[in-house]
């Protein structure tokens, strides 16, 4: 992929805020036309990054105020997360907005929202033989590098990851949260890009504040409906 | 490196709920450590051993991220264990006062909570991967598209070269 459209697709996430249809857009219009290879190796290539450290930040974009520890999209590691009254421990993704995980000088909120990374391996998926196996990894790589669910979104394998990781899903079907007190202890893996950020925000923002027009509809009927008697 | 205070355990990894460190390490100076050391000694640092590294009056622990995560959860829980704790004690302070039959109740629910707080972690793979995304199963059946790479040593050396 060349460069100067690589920078064009970067300066769209900058541009492009809460409008989810749009980045997914825009991002299946900076992928158009790649061969299945080379676009899981491109979206590879543009997702994640070693963590952004505040000193890095402040170096590179001095008017920055906040003094955050994690940062939204940050893949880390912790055993201090809770599940519906479990300790879980493992990979997620910070959820909660970067200025709600801010610590210094005293936490913004209580506990900051994760959702779960799952590592996926050819042996995990279902299939009788290995090739079956790897139909199946193929198909929900389809799926997910052409953002076709809601469900999860790709990632990478993680730097730190098990040898045979081909790719790993942010799941959005669990959610799990760790106290403000405990996010000076844990891992940090991996910072997104803006690119990654954008499309995981994007996603986050349509799962959890989504508003469909059906449901606009029936709320405004019931309301005038009771209105009237 | 000097001293190796404690006998390790038998080189089995540590088990979610066992206390993380069995060896210990001492450096006397961060010259110590760059020299003698280096970046391949503390990679060859073993899971499950802490080092103590002195520089002037100021002593520093170095350990394995995986060992101090595991610390970390067990501190999580024993906290959140004394506060059910606590509250326990409370409850059977009250009970010697009255004969309460939901008290009683209460309390034999609390007792299960501590309990069940001894539990030790789960991972997020044993308690996720099973849960699929429901999408998954949508596309079953039908011909996976060829040509993504499926070989993982190929994608980690294109994502990180340098290992």
């Amino acid at each position: 992929m060349d460069e100067a459209r690589r920078r064009r697709l970067i300066e769209e996430a900058a541009r492009l805020q809460g409008e989810t249809d749009a980045i997914v857009a825009a991002l299946d219009e900076y992928l158009a036309g790649l061969a299945p290879a080379d676009r899981q190796r491109e979206v590879n290539a543009v997702w994640l990054e070693p963590p952004i450290t505040r000193a890095e930040a402040v170096a590179a974009y001095p008017p920055l105020s906040d003094h955050f520890d994690v940062l939204q999209g940050d893949v880390l590691r912790t055993e201090a997360a809770f599940v519906l009254g479990y300790r879980v421990a493992g990979a997620y993704v910070v959820a909660s907005a970067t200025c709600d995980a801010v610590i210094r000088p005293r936490p913004r909120r209580g506990s900051i929202l994760l959702l779960p990374v799952v590592p996926r391996t050819i042996k995990g998926f279902d299939g009788k033989t290995p090739a079956a196996k790897a139909n199946a990894a193929g198909r929900r790589l389809e799926q997910l590098l052409t953002f076709r669910t809601t469900g999860a979104l790709y990632l990478p394998p993680l730097i730190d990851d098990a040898d045979d990781v081909v790719f790993n899903e942010i799941r959005f079907n669990h959610f799990a949260a760790l106290e403000s007190a405990q996010i000076p202890t844990v891992q940090r893996v991996h910072s997104m890009s803006l690119i990654g950020w954008r499309a995981f925000a994007a996603l986050l923002r349509l799962v959890i504040t989504r508003t469909g027009d059906e449901e606009v509809g029936f709320r405004l009927a019931v309301a005038e409906r009771r209105a009237t008697g | 490196m000097t001293a190796t205070l404690q006998t390790p355990t038998p080189a089995a990894s540590a088990r979610a709920g066992d206390f993380p460190f069995r060896e210990r390490v001492d450096w006397a100076s961060f010259d110590e450590l760059a020299k003698q050391v280096g970046s391949a000694g503390l990679r060859a640092l073993e899971p499950g051993t802490l080092a103590h590294l002195q520089v002037k009056r100021v002593s520093f622990v170095v350990a394995r991220e995986e060992d101090f995560q595991q610390l970390v959860g067990m501190a999580v829980e024993a906290a959140r264990l004394s506060q059910l704790v606590r509250s326990l004690v409370e409850g059977i302070d009250l009970a010697a006062t009255r004969e309460d039959p939901q008290l009683i109740a209460w309390m034999r629910d609390m007792a299960h909570q501590v309990t069940a707080t001894l539990e030790p972690a789960r991972t997020s793979l044993e308690l996720f991967a099973a849960d699929e995304d429901p999408s998954e199963e949508a596309v079953e059946g039908t011909p996976g598209p060829p040509g993504y790479e499926l070989d993982s040593r190929r994608i980690r050396a294109a994502l990180y070269p340098r290992g």
